[in-house]
C-alpha cells in the first residue's frame, strides 16, 4: 500500500510539475514526496528495517538524502531543482518497483 | 499473569467482560468532541488586538474547554486495561494539532521575527544557486536552506512565506513516529511511550520547530537516535535484565550476520544508513551534530551502545566539516572564548534580557517557561526514581536526557546554548517523566507466590493513580500554553508589516538599515545581504537604553553618512512588532513616537513608504548633515 501510494504520489507529481500547475495541491505533494518517498524506495529494499518502521526511517531517508543532494549542488555551482527532482523521482520508481517485485517474489515463491 | 487474567469477574456495562466495553470507548466520543470544540475556538478568534499574554488573552473559553477534555479522554484511556494504539495515536496527533495549528491558522502571517531570516537565506540560495560564507553562519550550514529551496522550486512557490507557518505543526507531528520507535526499542511500556509522547508534545515551548535549521536536524537527530536505540544499544528490555555486553554481542551477531537472501549484512547497511544521516546533519545544523555525537559516547563509555567506534566516526564527519568554517565562527561568535565558562554559558536568554525594565506579564511567561523546564527535569529524576530497578534503561534514559549539558562546556551558543540543551534532552526527559504519570509494571523478579498477583496489583494502582495523568498533563499544558503563546503580541507580524518590508528589500538600492529594535520581519528576501542592520534602541544599541533626543533623526543620518561615506542610502524602519517587543523589553512607546517624529520633520530622510504596520524612511546617497564629522562613532551594521 505504502509503495502504491508513493509511486501515485510521484507520478502525479511529475505530472503537476511537467504541466506548470500551482497551487495548494502541488504543495502537499512535494511535502509528501519530500518527507516519504526516496526513502520509501530504499527502506522498500530493506527488509529488516523495513519490517521494523516503515515510514518514520523512510522520511529520515528522504530528508536525509534531499539535503545532501541539493547541499552538493549548491557546493558545486550545478543548481538544478527540478532536474535533480526528476532524476530523484525516478530513481524512486525504479526503487519502488523493485522492491515490490522481490516482496511478491517472497511472498509467492518463485513461479514452477 | 496477564492483566487480562485478572479481569474476568468484573461485571456491568463498563466491565471488560462486556463486548460493548471492548468495541466502545468514552474516548470515541469525547475526542471528536474536543475536536470540534478546539475548531470553534478557533473560528472565534479574532487577533487584531493582542494583550498583555499574547494569544491567551483572545482565546475563547471554547479553546481552553477542548483542551481540557482531551485530557480527560487521554487520562481515561490511559487508564484503560489494554490499550489501543490507533485511538493513542489520534490522541497524539489531535493534542499537537490542537497545540501547533493554532497560530497558523488564527495569524496570516508566520510568527517570529527571525523566522524571516531563514526565508531571506533560503530565497539566496534558490535565486543564487550557491553559498556565500561570508554572508553570515547560516551559509556555512546550506542543509536546510538547499533543501528548502529546491522545495520551493518544485512546489512552484515564489516564497517560502506561502508555507512557513506551517512547519511547527509538520514537525512536530513528524516527530511523533520517531519517539514511538525510540521508546519502543528501548522497550518502555506501552502505557508510558503515549504518555511520553504527549508530555514531549505539551513540553516543547522552546519553539525550535518553527521553519528552521534547527526543526530539520531535529527530525534528523531522532531519526539517528531510532537506528541506534534499535540496532546498537546495549540495554536490557523492560523488566527483564540481561547482561548489557552479552546481549549487545548477540544482537551483534545476529545483525551482522549476511542472512541467505542479502547481499551485504544488515549492520553495514544501518552503519551507511546512520553515516548518511549524520552527514545530513552536520550540513545542516551547527550544535547537533555535537549533541548527538555526545550522547552517544557517554552511552559507549558505560558500554550501552555498540560498536564503540561509531561516536568517534560520526564526531570526525562533525569536525572535519567544521574545521575549515571555525575561523570564521570564531571570529563572530567567541568560541574559544567561551570554552570552559560552563556556568556563565547554562544562563537562558532571559537573564540577558532582565538588564531592562520587564512589565510583569513578560515576567510570567518567562517564569513558565523555566518553570515547565525545570518541571519537566524534576518529574524526569522523580521518573529516574521510580523506575531505578530497570537498571540499563534507566541509565540510558539519565545519559540521553542530561549529557547534552557537556556541550554547554565548549560555548553558549549566543546564550541560546541552554535552550537547546532542553530541547536535546527533551525526548529522554519526558520518558522518565512518564513513570510519573503512568503505573510503573513490577519486575517479574519482585513477584512473590502466594499473594495478590503483579497484574492485579497494577490494575488496582492504575484506578488508584488515575489522577496522575491528567493533572500532570494539565499543569504542564498551561504552563506550556503561557510560554507558547504568551509573547504572540511581538511574536506575530502584521500583513501590512510584511508587506512593507519584503516589498521595500525587494526593490530599494542596497544600504544599511536602522532598526528601531530587532524584532520585525526583516531580511525575507535574495537581498537580504544588501541590508545589513543595527538597532536603534535596547541594550547594546545605539542608544542603549537611554531616551531618544528630538534631534535623533540628525544623529542618525550623521552616523549613516560615516558609515556609507555617501555611497549608499540608509535607511529606518519602524514597525508595529518591533513596538509591542519594546513594550515588553524596556523601550517605551514614546521613545518610538520620537524617532518617527524626528524623521518625519528631518530635511535629510525622506519618507519611502508607510501603512498600519510600517513605517520606512531613506537618507539618500550624498546626503550629509550640517556639522558632519567624519571621525564621529559609527554604528556596526551586520546582516542579521
Amino acid at each position: 500500500m505504502l509503495d502504491a501510494a508513493a509511486i501515485v504520489l510521484s507520478v502525479l507529481l511529475l505530472a503537476l510539475v511537467f504541466v506548470g500547475w500551482s497551487g495548494p495541491l502541488r504543495v502537499l505533494l512535494t511535502a509528501a514526496f519530500a518527507f516519504f518517498v526516496p526513502g520509501r524506495a530504499i527502506v522498500g529494499n530493506w527488509s529488516r528495517m523495513g519490517q521494523w518502521s516503515e515510514a518514520a526511517v523512510s522520511m529520515v531517508l528522504s530528508l536525509a538524502i534531499l539535503v545532501l543532494l541539493t547541499t552538493v549542488m549548491l557546493w558545486i555551482h550545478a543548481w538544478h531543482p527540478l532536474g535533480l527532482f526528476q532524476a530523484v523521482a525516478g530513481l524512486s520508481l525504479v526503487g519502488l518497483i523493485i522492491g515490490m517485485a522481490r516482496r511478491r517474489r517472497r511472498t509467492h515463491g518463485p513461479e514452477q | 499473569m496477564s492483566v487480562a487474567q485478572n479481569q474476568g469477574n468484573r461485571t456491568g456495562f463498563l466491565s471488560p467482560g462486556n463486548p460493548l466495553y471492548k468495541q466502545w470507548h468514552i474516548s470515541d466520543a469525547l475526542l471528536p468532541i474536543s475536536l470540534v470544540m478546539w475548531a470553534v475556538g478557533v473560528a472565534r478568534t479574532d487577533t487584531k488586538v493582542l494583550g498583555p499574554y499574547g494569544l491567551l488573552s483572545v482565546l475563547p473559553p471554547v479553546f481552553y474547554a477542548a483542551i481540557a477534555l482531551l485530557i480527560v479522554s487521554v487520562a481515561i484511556e490511559l487508564t484503560r486495561q489494554q490499550l489501543s494504539h490507533w485511538r493513542m495515536s489520534v490522541h497524539a496527533a489531535a493534542l499537537v494539532v490542537m497545540l501547533y495549528a493554532t497560530a497558523p491558522i488564527v495569524y496570516s502571517q508566520g510568527r517570529y521575527s527571525w523566522l524571516y531570516k531563514t526565508v531571506g537565506v533560503v530565497q539566496y540560495m534558490g535565486a543564487h544557486g550557491s553559498v556565500n560564507q561570508q554572508i553570515d553562519i547560516y551559509q556555512s550550514w546550506p542543509g536546510f536552506f538547499a533543501l528548502a529551496a529546491w522545495f520551493d522550486k518544485v512546489a512552484g512557490v515564489s516564497s517560502p512565506l506561502a508555507y512557513a507557518k506551517w512547519a511547527q505543526l509538520v514537525v512536530e507531528l513528524a516527530v511523533l513516529p520517531l519517539l514511538y520507535l525510540i521508546y519502543e526499542a528501548l522497550s518502555l511500556p506501552t502505557r508510558q511511550r503515549w504518555a511520553a509522547l504527549l508530555l514531549y508534545s505539551a513540553a516543547n515551548w522552546v519553539a525550535q520547530d518553527y521553519f528552521s535549521p534547527q526543526a530539520l536536524a531535529t527530525i534528523l537527530s531522532l531519526g539517528i537516535m531510532a537506528m541506534v536505540m534499535r540496532w546498537m544499544y546495549a540495554g536490557n528490555s523492560w523488566g527483564r535484565y540481561v547482561s548489557g555486553r552479552h546481549r549487545a554481542e548477540d544482537k551483534f551477531r545476529a545483525y551482522a550476520d549476511k542472512q541467505p537472501d542479502e547481499r551485504v549484512s544488515h549492520l553495514t547497511l544501518t552503519f551507511i544508513a546512520l553515516i548518511l544521516v549524520y552527514s545530513a546533519l552536520t550540513y545542516t545544523h551547527e550544535i547537533s551534530p555535537y549533541i548527538v555525537v555526545t550522547q552517544l559516547g557517554v552511552l559507549s563509555v558505560v558500554s550501552l551502545f555498540r560498536p564503540r567506534w561509531l561516536p568517534f566516526a560520526l564526531g570526525a564527519v562533525a569536525i572535519i566539516y567544521f574545521i575549515p568554517r571555525f575561523p570564521y565562527v570564531n571570529s563572530h561568535w567567541g568560541v574559544l572564548s567561551a570554552i570552559g565558562t560552563f556556568f556563565s554559558n547554562v544562563a537562558p536568554p532571559s537573564v540577558a534580557e532582565s538588564s531592562t525594565s520587564i512589565p510583569s506579564s513578560q515576567l510570567l511567561v518567562q517564569h513558565c517557561a523555566d518553570g515547565l523546564s525545570v518541571l519537566i527535569w524534576v518529574l524526569s529524576f522523580v521518573g529516574a526514581w521510580l523506575r531505578r530497578r530497570s537498571r540499563r534503561t534507566v541509565a540510558a534514559l539519565v545519559i540521553l536526557a542530561y549529557s547534552p549539558l557537556i556541550v554547554l562546556f565548549a560555548g553558549a551558543y549566543g546564550d541560546e546554548g541552554i535552550l537547546r540543551v532542553y530541547l536535546f534532552s527533551l525526548p529522554w526527559s519526558v520518558a522518565l517523566a512518564a513513570a510519573v504519570l503512568t503505573p510503573t509494571p513490577g519486575l517479574p523478579i519482585k513477584s512473590r507466590q502466594g499473594r495478590e498477583g503483579g497484574a492485579s496489583r497494577l490494575f488496582r494502582r492504575l484506578r488508584v493513580e488515575a489522577l496522575r495523568a491528567p493533572v500532570v498533563l494539565a499543569v504542564v499544558l498551561v504552563l506550556f500554553l503561557v510560554a507558547f503563546f504568551g509573547d504572540d503580541q511581538w511574536n506575530t507580524m502584521s500583513d501590512s508589516e510584511v508587506t512593507a518590508v519584503t516589498s521595500f528589500e525587494q526593490t530599494a538600492p542596497g544600504g544599511p538599515v536602522f532598526a528601531a529594535v530587532g524584532n520585525a520581519p526583516l531580511s525575507d528576501t535574495a537581498r537580504y545581504n544588501l541590508f545589513p542592520v543595527a538597532s536603534v534602541f535596547g541594550s547594546g544599541s545605539i542608544l542603549d537604553t537611554k531616551k531618544p533626543q528630538s534631534d535623533i533623526a540628525t544623529v542618525l543620518a550623521d552616523q549613516a553618512a560615516r558609515y556609507t561615506s555617501g555611497d549608499q542610502p540608509a535607511y529606518v524602519i519602524v514597525t508595529s512588532s518591533m513596538i509591542a517587543y519594546g513594550q515588553d523589553y524596556g523601550t517605551p512607546a514614546s521613545y518610538f513616537s520620537i524617532l518617527l517624529n524626528s524623521l518625519a520633520r528631518s530635511k535629510y530622510w525622506k519618507l519611502v513608504t508607510t501603512n498600519h504596520g510600517a513605517a520606512i524612511y531613506e537618507l539618500p546617497p550624498k546626503t550629509f548633515p550640517e556639522g558632519f564629522n567624519k571621525n564621529g562613532p559609527t554604528p556596526y551594521f551586520v546582516v542579521p
